[in-house]
C-alpha cells in the first residue's frame, strides 16, 4: 500500500462514525487522501512507521490529522501528547472528534495543544457541515515547514 | 474606691491610735490642773480664816492694852494673853501655808509687824507696871500700837486681796482648759462615730468580696466544667517556647493519650502533632492577616500515628498575661470520610454522564447518519411510507440527543461551583430576549420594566431568562396579539422578577408537575421541547437561596415569578 500520498489520518473505533465520516468526506472529495486506523495504537505504528506501516516513510507529511478520544488500547488524548511532543509531528494540525461539546476533556485537549475540535453531530446535515468546515479549515490551514 | 478605702485603713489606724494617745496625756493634765485649783481654793480660804483670827487676835490685843492702860487693872490683860497664845500658832500654820506661795513678801511683813506688835504690848506693860505712865505716856503708847494695828491690817487685807485676785485668775484659767476638754470630749464622740462608721463600711466591703470571690469561684468551677468537658478539644499553647500550657479531656482523648500530663509542657513538635507543615504556615499567615482562623481543616496526628481529620479555629490571645495561640478543633474525620465518600460517588457519577453522553450517542448518530444516507441516496428504492419512516426516524434520534443534552447539563447544575458577581438584569434580559425572538421581535409586543441588579452566577441566571423567555415566546405563539411583560417587585427584603405573557397558560391542577424534570403539560405535537426548562429554571433558583412559583389560567396567560436575595451595596 502507496501511503505517501496520505494527508490525512483518521483515527476512529467506532466503524459507524467511521463510515459516516468517510462518506462526508468523499462528498468533498477528499476520502482518496484518507487513511483510517481504528486505535491509538495503530495511529502511533501510523506515524512512527512501525508493525505494517515499516514500509511508510517517516518523511511523507501528512496535513491533519482527525482523532477521536475514547478508544481501547492508546486513547485519542495520549496519541495527542505524543504528537505535540514530538518535534516531528507537532506542527501538524490535530482536529478532535467528540461526542459533547461539554466534554471536559476539551479543555485538556487544548492544554496539550490539539487545535481544534468537532463534536460528532447525531444531526447528519450538521456533521456532514462540520467536516465541510473542517476541509476548508485544512485548506487554509499553515503548510507544514518542511513544503516551504 | 474600694482598694482606695482598706489602703486607707492601716493610715487610719495610726492616725486615731497618736490621737487617742494625746486626748489621753491632754485629759489627764486637765484633771491634774483641776486638782491643783482645788488645792488652791482650800489654801486660799484657809489664809484668809488665818489672817482674819490672827486680825482678831491683834484688835484683842490692842484693846486689851488700852483697857490694861486705861483702868490699871491685870484683868484686862486676860484676853492679852490668850491672843498672844493663839497668835503664835496660827502664825506658824499662816508660814507654813504661805510657803510656797506667791505672796509678794507680806506674809513675812506681817510676821514681823505681829512680832513687833507683840514686842511693843510686853514693853508697855512692864513699863506701866515699873513707872506708872502718865497719862501723855499712856496716849503716846496707845496711838503708836493702834499705828502698828492698822499697818497690820493692811497687810492682812493686802495679802487677801492678792490670794482672792490669784484664786480668780486660776478660776478664770479653768474655765478655759474646761472649755478645752469639752471640746476634746466632743471631738473624742465623733471620732468614735467615725470610727464605727469605718468599721462598718470595712464590713460591707468584706461582705462584698466574700461575696465576689464565691461568684469568682462558681465561675471558675463553671469555666472549668465548660474546659473539661467541652466536645471540642482545646489546646493552649505559649507563644514564647511554643509548648502547650493546658489542654482539655477531648484533646487529650482524640490524640490517645492517657492523661494531660502527658503532653502539657511539650511542644507539637515534640509530639510529632502536625502532619502538614504547610498547615502551620497557611495558619500563621491567616492569623497575621485576620488575626483569628475560622474552621480550618487539618489533618492531625495521634499518640500511635493514625491522621485525623479536624476543624480548628485558632485565636491569638493573652491567657493570665502569658501570650498564647488558642485553638477550638473538632473532630470531623466522620464527615471528612463520607466527603470523600460523596466526592468518590460524584466523581463516579460524573464518570457515568461522560459515559452516557458518549456511549448513548454513538448508536444515536449511527441511527441518525444511516437513517439520512438511506434518505438521501436510496429513496427512489424505498417508496413512501417507508421515506415517512425513515424521516420519523431521524427526528426520534435527533430527540433522543436533546434529551441527553438536557440531561446532562441538569446534572451538571448540581455540580458546577458557583462564582457569582454582581447582574445588571436590565441589560441581560434585553440581550436575552434579542437573541431569543430575532425575526419575531416585530410581531410580539415585549414590555420590560425597570430590573435591579441581582448577586448570582450570570450564565446560570441567563439559562433562567432563556428559559422563561423561550416559554413565554413559544406558549403565546398561537395568539394574534403576542405580549409579554418582564418586571419586578420587592417582597420581604427580595426582589421578586416575573414573565408574564397571554399564551395558553396551563392547568393548575399539574401545578405540581410544573417543574418536574422531563413533565410535560403540553403534548409535543401542540408545542416541542423535552420538558426540563423549568426543572433547571427551579435548580438554578434555589441555588441562589431564591424561590420559583407561578400562576396561570388555561387559555389566558401564564406568570412566572422568581426572587433573589437582595443586592448588598458595598460602601467602600
Amino acid at each position: 500500500m502507496n501511503f505517501s500520498d496520505i494527508e490525512i489520518l483518521f483515527v476512529e473505533d467506532s466503524m459507524d462514525d467511521a463510515t459516516l465520516t468517510i462518506r462526508a468526506l468523499k462528498k468533498g472529495g477528499l476520502a482518496n487522501k484518507l487513511h483510517h486506523v481504528k486505535d491509538g495504537a495503530e495511529a502511533l505504528d501510523f506515524l512512527y512507521c512501525k508493525g505494517v506501516y515499516t514500509g511508510r516513510s517517516i518523511n511523507d507529511h501528512l496535513k491533519v490529522i482527525l482523532l477521536d478520544l475514547k478508544m481501547p488500547k492508546v486513547s485519542g488524548m495520549e496519541v495527542l501528547e505524543k504528537v505535540k511532543s514530538d518535534p516531528l509531528f507537532k506542527s501538524i494540525p490535530v482536529v478532535i472528534l467528540t461526542s459533547s461539546k461539554e466534554d471536559p476533556d476539551i479543555k485538556r485537549c487544548y492544554e496539550l495543544g490539539a487545535n481544534s475540535y468537532i463534536v460528532k453531530p447525531v444531526d447528519s446535515d450538521n456533521f456532514f457541515q462540520a467536516i465541510k468546515d473542517l476541509s476548508f479549515y485544512w485548506m487554509i490551514s499553515n503548510q507544514p515547514p518542511h513544503h516551504l | 474606691m474600694k482598694r482606695i478605702l482598706e489602703n486607707f485603713i492601716p493610715f487610719l489606724f495610726v492616725m486615731l491610735s497618736a490621737f487617742l494617745i494625746a486626748v489621753f496625756f491632754l485629759v489627764l493634765s486637765n484633771i491634774k490642773t483641776l486638782d491643783e485649783t482645788k488645792n488652791l481654793v482650800e489654801e486660799t480660804y484657809t489664809i484668809i480664816n488665818l489672817n482674819e483670827d490672827v486680825l482678831i487676835d491683834v484688835i484683842s490685843i490692842e484693846s486689851s492694852i488700852r483697857g490694861f492702860l486705861l483702868v490699871d487693872s491685870d484683868s484686862f490683860l486676860k484676853p492679852y494673853e490668850n491672843s498672844i497664845k493663839n497668835i503664835e500658832s496660827k502664825l506658824l500654820l499662816l508660814k507654813m501655808v504661805t510657803e510656797d506661795r506667791d505672796t509678794d513678801g507680806k506674809a513675812d511683813e506681817l510676821q514681823r509687824l505681829i512680832i513687833l506688835r507683840i514686842a511693843d504690848t510686853k514693853n508697855s506693860i512692864i513699863n506701866h507696871k515699873q513707872n506708872n505712865l502718865t497719862i501723855e505716856q499712856k496716849i503716846k503708847i496707845t496711838l503708836e500700837g493702834k499705828k502698828l494695828s492698822d499697818k497690820i491690817k493692811n497687810v492682812i487685807q493686802e495679802i487677801n486681796s492678792r490670794q482672792l485676785a490669784l484664786l480668780a485668775q486660776r478660776k478664770h484659767d479653768n474655765i478655759d482648759s474646761d472649755t478645752n476638754l469639752k471640746l476634746i470630749v466632743g471631738v473624742l464622740i465623733l471620732v468614735i462615730l467615725f470610727l464605727i462608721l469605718v468599721g462598718f463600711a470595712i464590713l460591707k466591703i468584706q461582705q462584698q468580696k466574700n461575696k465576689l470571690t464565691d461568684e469568682l469561684k462558681k465561675s471558675n468551677n463553671l469555666f472549668s466544667t465548660l474546659f473539661e468537658h467541652n466536645p471540642a478539644c482545646i489546646s493552649l499553647v505559649r507563644i514564647s517556647d511554643h509548648k502547650i500550657i493546658k489542654v482539655n479531656n477531648s484533646f487529650v482523648d482524640l490524640l490517645g493519650y492517657s492523661s494531660a500530663d502527658e503532653i502539657i509542657g511539650k511542644s507539637e513538635n515534640d509530639l510529632n502533632l502536625i502532619v502538614e507543615t504547610s498547615d502551620v504556615e497557611a495558619i500563621a499567615k491567616l492569623i497575621q492577616e485576620n488575626q483569628i482562623v475560622k474552621n480550618y481543616e487539618m489533618q492531625v496526628r495521634t499518640k500511635n500515628g493514625t491522621l485525623i481529620w479536624t476543624s480548628a479555629s485558632i485565636i491569638m490571645m493573652e491567657v493570665e498575661n502569658i501570650p498564647c495561640v488558642v485553638s477550638v478543633s473538632m473532630d470531623i474525620n466522620a464527615i471528612k470520610k463520607s466527603e470523600e465518600k460523596l466526592l468518590a460517588v460524584n466523581r463516579e457519577l460524573e464518570a457515568f454522564s461522560y459515559s452516557v453522553s458518549h456511549d448513548l450517542r454513538a448508536p444515536l448518530r449511527a441511527i441518525g447518519g444511516y437513517a439520512t444516507i438511506l434518505i438521501e441516496d436510496y429513496k427512489d428504492v424505498i417508496d413512501a411510507d417507508g421515506n415517512g419512516f425513515l424521516k420519523s426516524m431521524l427526528q426520534s434520534s435527533k430527540t433522543m440527543g436533546n434529551l441527553i443534552d438536557d440531561l446532562l447539563a441538569f446534572s451538571r447544575l448540581g455540580r458546577s461551583e458557583m462564582v457569582v458577581s454582581e447582574i445588571d438584569m436590565n441589560s441581560l434580559v434585553k440581550t436575552v430576549v434579542f437573541e431569543q425572538l430575532k425575526n419575531d421581535a416585530e410581531k410580539i409586543d415585549i414590555q420590560i420594566l425597570n430590573l435591579p441588579s441581582a448577586i448570582g452566577q450570570p450564565t446560570l441566571i441567563k439559562q433562567v431568562w432563556v428559559n422563561l423567555i423561550s416559554n413565554a415566546v413559544k406558549y403565546s405563539q398561537h395568539k394574534p396579539n403576542q405580549k409579554i411583560e418582564i418586571s419586578s417587585f420587592q417582597k420581604n427584603g427580595q426582589t421578586v422578577y416575573f414573565i408574564k405573557d397571554n399564551g395558553v397558560g396551563f392547568d393548575m391542577q399539574y401545578y405540581n408537575k410544573l417543574f418536574g424534570v422531563f413533565q410535560r403539560l403540553h403534548s409535543k405535537e401542540e408545542f416541542e421541547g423535552t420538558g426540563i426548562g423549568l426543572a433547571i429554571v427551579q435548580k438554578v433558583i434555589s441555588r441562589h437561596n431564591g424561590t420559583v412559583w407561578a400562576e396561570s389560567k388555561i387559555n389566558e396567560g401564564s406568570t412566572f415569578y422568581f426572587s433573589l436575595p437582595k443586592i448588598k451595596i458595598k460602601t467602600k
